[in-house]
């Protein structure tokens, strides 16, 4: 039947009806839906490719067809499968098999007992519902389920006899188990021991006696086993539903029957009952661990697959959803088997190893001790939730009875991260067996520091699944109407306040902050999902060409947040403008208002809605302000400066924070004018406050933070500077390097030339440090800049080389980089122990390793990379267990830039970045659900295949692209709202195919190419796209062209030239032309070209591998190839 | 192996038994709604109104629209005469609004509003059979907190769709009609079913992609 149905659809294939009058979307479509019915799942990129002039909108909208096409026939399937029941329910013969009567049914199909007449035997036969089998792909499933459960032998596993198929209705046949199942067992037990939750529902389907006694073989054939399960499965049933679907039988066999749960009861009361238990344990472990070893796993151990007999022996059935270890083509990416309640987190998301079943069987020995399962929500995307959000209840809290050490055991074995729990079925077997023979066992249980930790590093993971974001939103829509009603209940009495007595206000005020705090920890955990800076500035030095130099960067246009994260900062950014609009009566009210504005800025810039970010901000920034001029109580935020003095300090130096924060997002997105305004502005606050309040650390390091951002303006596109004179090699800074010094930094409102106040400097340790090194003008420094026209102006597409702002202003930020790193260093002399200091310093010195040094005063880049290395090793060493530093130092060691590259040595580069993968590994082993590990190694690899390039190791080059091009794959599947990820792969293909093609594989590059440029039409669709996006297409379409006119295939490779040359016009020459030199994109490599010593920092065509953008792999100092080659 | 399941026998319609359907053969009648009775099927599982769910089904629905076609056996011939699928559908079509009407009540639905536009049915009950098919997965159908948020979400993004479009959709997909049957039914020209078809689908996929974790959690089920 497989076989007849693949022929058909490859025969059908090809031949495409063409019709005049139809849409050809319409007809690709058509056939793919066709398809889907048929039950054949054809891929959508198997239709963009075979059509390739429709390729975009097939890409769009093949998956709506398909999602279209599966609902159906889920809703089809659903009242079909209780139809055709009927057709199998009623059967009398079998082939060979006489049945005797039914033994369970479920959504997949029917257990009978039969006799199989021609060897005289009883067996179970399971047959399955026409329905079930209805595709290629569940037959395929049905025939490896038997052969693969027929390759098993154990004690505790049911044999299969074999499998077949009669009158279209297929069945394998095994032997009949005279047992019980395990959540009968405990349903039974539950009674007993009288036990109820607090749970309604619960009441009532355990408070009867036991409902369907069930003698025999109660194999429940399907019960929620593959994910066309119905919903209502789950519904309201704390524990597996198998009960309901049985059919109760021969009531005579009752007594029988019982005696299984009467066994294990009156071993309860004896106390006996936690070794039986860890018996049952043993031998489901044991047989795990013989299924595993021979590369079989269950996938859906759960206590109705579990069968216990008169003797207490354990049989697992239903190795209905294992599959070979090595079989993964036939499960879908995304394919969700096994039962929801049972499952561990990383089957959820797909992944599946023998911890897995580990974790499913820890979950039953649970509820064999609690009684109720660990995962007790009554609805799906709840218990996804709480898997994956929660480790269960401890079970002694339900039962102090049960023995410590063996709760140990089933936590340790339902521990979230796979790599915490039991590595394997027979390490938890080993330590059940300890515990029942009465010794010492070898999991430890952990501290209540270690639990929490353990759950803070889940958080990166915070919206991984869309039923989680899911549930996020709903609880979110609950909790603003909650929120808003006690908002504005706590106005109403602050209204009030006079007859009101002081508790209930303080009630209604903390509701409030709690209502507040709970929105504030969900936006944190989404903008923990960052980007890592190395990979931005990858990306974004895609960018070529004088265009691209005044583009705006990446990240400024493609927010960190896919739709559904959008959405939900939607939701919140309803319940802040809500709030904030509503409470400004009150003052306490009125400071978490201006919180709330500055939060609504926070959520508009991870949305990338930047200049209602800045918006917000600024009216943020107002409130604080009036909040100043009142002096009122300080915000919660903010620490407390001194119980004394005024609030107002505090206040000040929030309103310092938020204009930095208005200038970040402003040079985010090339702003520069309200950029250098915003950190002006800042500054000014900050000189603005009483001397002694400056010198204290809070101040001093807002300061810093403000003129670190400052300095960074330099290297952001908007604020390009070129221009050969000056950079040329007379130049040298006025004053050895030196601002103009006239004026005192603490000048109200700085004006260049101007005091504004000559006080005389006070003397803490950070002018002692100014002093000694014979600069005191940090502070203003950012007020000179702000008011040069050149920065207010920055440079239009029009002008060229020499029309940038004057060194001079270039020297002063990095002077005033300078400054601020200083005064870190100061801070963290004082404070050694604040991490806030040293990342900000490690921020800084990496601006400064990727600036160019426009002092010539031999600076060398690498000693600041190397510093920022070193201070987030000693970080990333102190605190081990926080993966933030380990991030920020794989990030780091990743960096790369024109000027690490002029100074560094191949080999050092090279090693750098093998620590960096190291650590990005390490990361994505311990986080497999966090994707900023992902791209981070990835993203090292890249560089890493690079440099072994250039080194000639071409086999690990090829390696290390491939690992980069499968992560990125991978992202791009799973996050396919993040462009960056897209990008980032365009990129690496790009890399592996010109690598391909140095090592002769011209259709393997030529297909890499491909690749890249269907990811790009998606890409490209995006409106508003930074010219980078368009340099990267581009540049591979000029690859494109390359490797097609090298192939003979002109015509082809005039297309593909044209389209770059569309994207991103090459002025130099046109298509067709072997020069080396010009070949590529950007400014080509005349007379004018600038002399390397004083190349612009972000001046792409400077780059290395600008000179060889054909194939875009820098090289270094080595032996160049010849252009052949290229 | 065995081929011939429940879901692969497809009988044909054959001239030879049109003919002897016009010449009055209630049997040849009789296999030719068996021809047909699948995607008859689909249209009134698709279609009927959840609260008839308790008192009627598909096949109740269907039996009855066998007996009516039975009556009509005389004006097949004119009627049929471009489709003889399109003729079983109106009669089915027919057939459930008088038994919604009889059941559910006519004070909500009455028979002229339900067939006032589209072949048939008013666009709220499109809608509202789209979003409750295209919810089908998204939940368990007692939790009433999530599903009554989604579906609210769903039927808004809907009814932003104009009527055509969810009819066009609702057509080819959930009673899997071919292009030119669609055409018929709405009355337009095949080119302009088929142009409104993508255009349609373009739009469901707006809707949908608006709708969070929407397309991700069918794609990935």
């Amino acid at each position: 039947m497989t076989d007849d149905r693949s022929a058909t659809s490859k025969d059908v294939q090809p031949a495409i009806a063409t019709d005049d009058n139809r849409d050809p979307v319409d007809v690709a479509a058509d056939e793919f839906a066709e398809r889907y019915r048929k039950g054949e799942y054809p891929s959508v990129t198997e239709y963009v490719l075979r059509f390739p002039e429709q390729a975009d909108e097939l890409r769009e909208l093949l998956p709506a067809v398909a999602m279209m096409e599966q609902l159906k026939s889920k809703e089809e399937s659903r009242i079909t499968s209780i139809e055709r029941q009927s057709v199998i329910s009623g059967l009398k013969q079998l082939g060979d098999f006489r049945i005797i009567r039914e033994i369970g049914h479920g959504g997949m199909g029917v257990v009978y007992e039969a006799e199989q007449e021609s060897l005289g035997r009883r067996v179970a036969l399971k047959v399955l519902s026409p329905a079930t089998l209805n595709s290629p792909k569940s037959i395929r499933r049905f025939r490896r389920e038997a052969e693969t459960v027929a390759r098993l032998h154990h004690s505790n596993i049911v044999p299969v006899f074999g499998v077949g198929d009669e009158k279209g209705l297929y069945y394998y046949v095994m032997q009949l188990i005279e047992g019980e199942p395990l959540n009968q067992v405990i349903s039974g037990l539950r009674d007993k021991s009288g036990r109820t939750t607090t749970d309604g529902h619960a009441d009532t389907a355990w408070g009867e006696p036991t409902a369907s006694p069930m003698d025999g073989h109660s194999l429940k054939a399907a019960d929620g086993v593959s994910t066309d399960e119905s919903a209502d499965d789950l519904d309201n049933r704390p524990v597996d539903n198998s009960s309901h679907e049985t059919v109760p039988l021969d009531r005579s066999m009752e007594k029988h029957l019982a005696s299984a749960t009467e066994r294990l009861s009156s071993l309860l009361e004896t106390g006996n009952y936690w070794n039986a238990v860890a018996e049952i344990g043993i031998q489901v472990a044991r047989a795990l661990e013989y299924a595993h070893g021979h590369g079989v796993w269950h996938r859906d151990i759960k206590p109705s697959n579990l069968l216990i007999d008169q003797s207490r022996t354990v049989w697992i059935v239903d190795f209905g959803l294992a599959r070979l270890a090595e079989d993964n083509e036939l499960t879908m990416t995304g394919d969700i088997l096994g039962t929801l309640r049972y499952m561990s987190p990383e089957q959820i998301v797909g992944q599946f190893d023998q911890r897995s079943d580990v974790y499913s069987l820890g979950l039953t020995l649970y509820e064999l001790l609690t009684f109720r399962p660990a995962h007790d929500a009554s609805i799906r995307s709840r218990i996804m939730q709480q898997i994956s959000e929660a480790n269960p209840t401890s079970p002694r809290q339900i039962n102090p009875a049960i023995p410590k050490d063996l709760e140990t055991i089933i936590l340790k074995a339902t521990i979230h991260n796979a790599s915490d729990r039991y590595q394997s079925a027979s390490d938890l077997a080993d330590d059940l067996q300890r515990f029942a023979g009465g010794f010492p066992i070898q999991a430890r249980r952990f501290s209540p520091v270690e639990q929490l930790w353990r759950w803070s590093r889940r958080n990166p993971a915070l919206a991984w699944t869309t039923a989680t974001t899911l549930i996020l939103l709903v609880t979110v829509a609950a909790v603003s109407t909650w929120g808003l009603v006690t908002a504005r209940s706590a106005n109403r009495e602050l209204m009030q306040e006079r007859g009101r007595t002081g508790v209930e206000r303080d009630r209604a005020e903390d509701n409030l902050s709690l209502a507040l705090l709970a929105f504030e920890e969900i936006v944190d955990g989404l903008s923990q999902r960052g980007i890592p800076q190395s990979v931005q500035s990858d990306l974004n030095s895609n960018i070529d060409g004088e265009a691209g130099a005044e583009s705006k960067p990446i990240a400024a246009l493609t927010p960190a947040v896919t739709e559904a994260d959008a959405e939900l900062l939607n939701r919140l950014l309803r319940f802040y403008i809500d709030f904030a609009s509503r409470n400004e009566a009150s003052p306490e009210v009125a400071s978490q208002t201006a919180k709330a504005q500055r939060r609504v800025g926070d959520i508009y810039r991870r949305l990338g809605r930047h200049e209602d970010a800045i918006a917000a901000y600024d009216n943020a920034r107002t409130q604080y302000q009036t909040l100043s001029q009142r002096e009122l109580n300080p915000d919660i935020e903010e620490m407390l400066l001194n119980p004394d003095e005024p609030a107002s300090y505090s206040a000040t130096l929030t309103v310092a924070g938020i204009s930095n924060q208005i200038g970040e997002v402003a040079a985010l997105v090339g702003d520069v004018r309200t950029a250098s305004e915003a950190f002006m502005t800042s500054s000014s606050f900050l000189t603005s406050l009483p001397i002694d309040v400056q010198s204290r650390p809070e101040t001093r390091f807002v300061m810093a933070q403000t003129m670190n951002s400052f300095a960074l303006l330099q290297g952001r596109p908007g604020f390009r500077i070129s221009g050969p004179e000056f950079g040329g090699p007379g130049f040298r800074g006025p004053d050895s390097g030196d601002p103009p010094r006239d004026r005192d930094p603490r000048g109200g409102h700085p004006v260049p030339g101007r005091p504004v106040d000559s006080r005389p400097r006070d003397s803490g340790p950070r002018d002692r440090v100014a002093e000694d090194r014979g600069s005191g003008h940090r502070t203003d420094r950012v007020g000179d800049l702000a008011d040069r026209p050149e920065i207010r102006q920055p440079p239009g597409p029009g002008r060229g080389p020499g029309s940038g702002p004057p060194r001079e202003i270039e020297y002063l930020m990095e002077a005033t980089r300078r400054d601020a790193r200083d005064l870190l260093e100061q801070l963290i002399e004082e404070d050694s122990d604040n991490p806030q200091y040293k990342v900000e310093l490690a921020k800084s010195l990496l601006a400064g390793a990727s600036s160019h040094d426009w002092s010539q005063e031999s600076r060398n880049p690498l000693q600041d990379l190397e510093a920022a290395i070193a201070i987030l090793e000693t970080l990333a060493q102190q605190e081990p267990g926080n993966p933030d530093y380990q991030f920020q130092l794989a990030d780091a060691l990743a960096l790369s830039s024109p000027e690490t590259e002029r100074h560094e040595s191949v080999e050092s580069a090279a090693s750098r970045f093998a620590r960096s993968i190291d650590i990005a590994r390490k990361l994505q082993n311990q986080f497999p659900n966090a994707a900023e590990y992902d791209i981070l190694l990835a993203n090292s690899l890249r560089r890493l295949s690079g440099i072994q390039n250039d080194l000639q190791q071409l086999s690990g080059s090829q390696a290390s692209v491939d690992e980069a091009v499968v992560i990125l794959r991978r992202l791009t599947q799973v996050w396919p709202g993040h462009v960056i990820y897209r990008l980032s792969l365009a990129r690496t293909l790009q890399h592996s195919a010109m690598l391909e093609r140095r090592l002769k594989n011209s259709e393997l590059s030529l297909e890499l190419l491909e690749e890249a440029v269907v990811l790009f039409d998606d890409v490209a669709s995006f409106d508003d796209q930074p010219v980078s996006v368009s340099g990267l297409l581009s540049m591979i379409h000029r690859s494109r062209s390359e490797i097609l006119r090298h192939a003979g295939r002109n015509s082809e490779a005039d297309k593909a030239w044209k389209l770059a040359d569309k994207l991103l016009p090459c002025k130099d020459r046109g298509p067709g032309g072997l020069n080396p030199r010009g070949r590529g994109f950007g400014p080509p490599g005349g007379p004018e070209r600038i002399p390397q010593p004083h190349r612009p920092p972000d001046d792409p065509s400077s780059r290395a591998e600008r000179k060889r953008p054909a194939d875009d792999l820098p090289q270094r100092d080595l032996p160049q190839r010849p252009p052949s080659e290229m | 192996m065995n081929d011939q399941t429940v879901t692969d026998h497809q009988p044909t319609e054959s001239p030879e038994l049109v003919n002897r359907v016009i010449r009055g053969d209630t049997a040849a009648l009789s296999e030719l709604f068996a021809v047909h009775r699948p995607r008859l099927w689909r249209m009134v599982n698709f279609r009927m109104d959840p609260r008839l769910a308790g008192r009627l089904d598909a096949d109740d629905i269907l039996q009855e629209a066998w007996l009516r076609a039975i009556d009509r056996i005389d004006s097949f011939l004119v009627d049929a005469s471009r489709s003889t699928f399109i003729w079983f559908r109106m009669i089915v079509t027919q057939t459930m609004v008088d038994l919604h009407r009889r059941h559910v009540g006519a004070q909500k639905r009455s028979a002229a509003k339900e067939m006032s536009i589209h072949g048939g049915w008013s666009s709220q009950s499109t809608s509202v059979s789209l979003a409750r098919h295209l919810l089908g997965h998204m939940s368990s159908p007692s939790n009433a907190a999530i599903r009554a948020e989604l579906s609210s979400q769903l039927e808004t993004a809907l009814s932003t769709m104009s009527d055509i479009d969810r009819e066009v959709l609702a057509m080819r997909h959930f009673e899997e009609l071919t292009n030119s049957e669609t055409a018929q039914v709405l009355d337009m020209t095949e080119q302009a079913a088929s142009a409104r078809y993508v255009r349609a689908l373009g739009r469901l996929r707006h809707v949908l992609t608006a709708i969070p974790g929407f397309m991700d959690d069918a794609a990935g089920s």
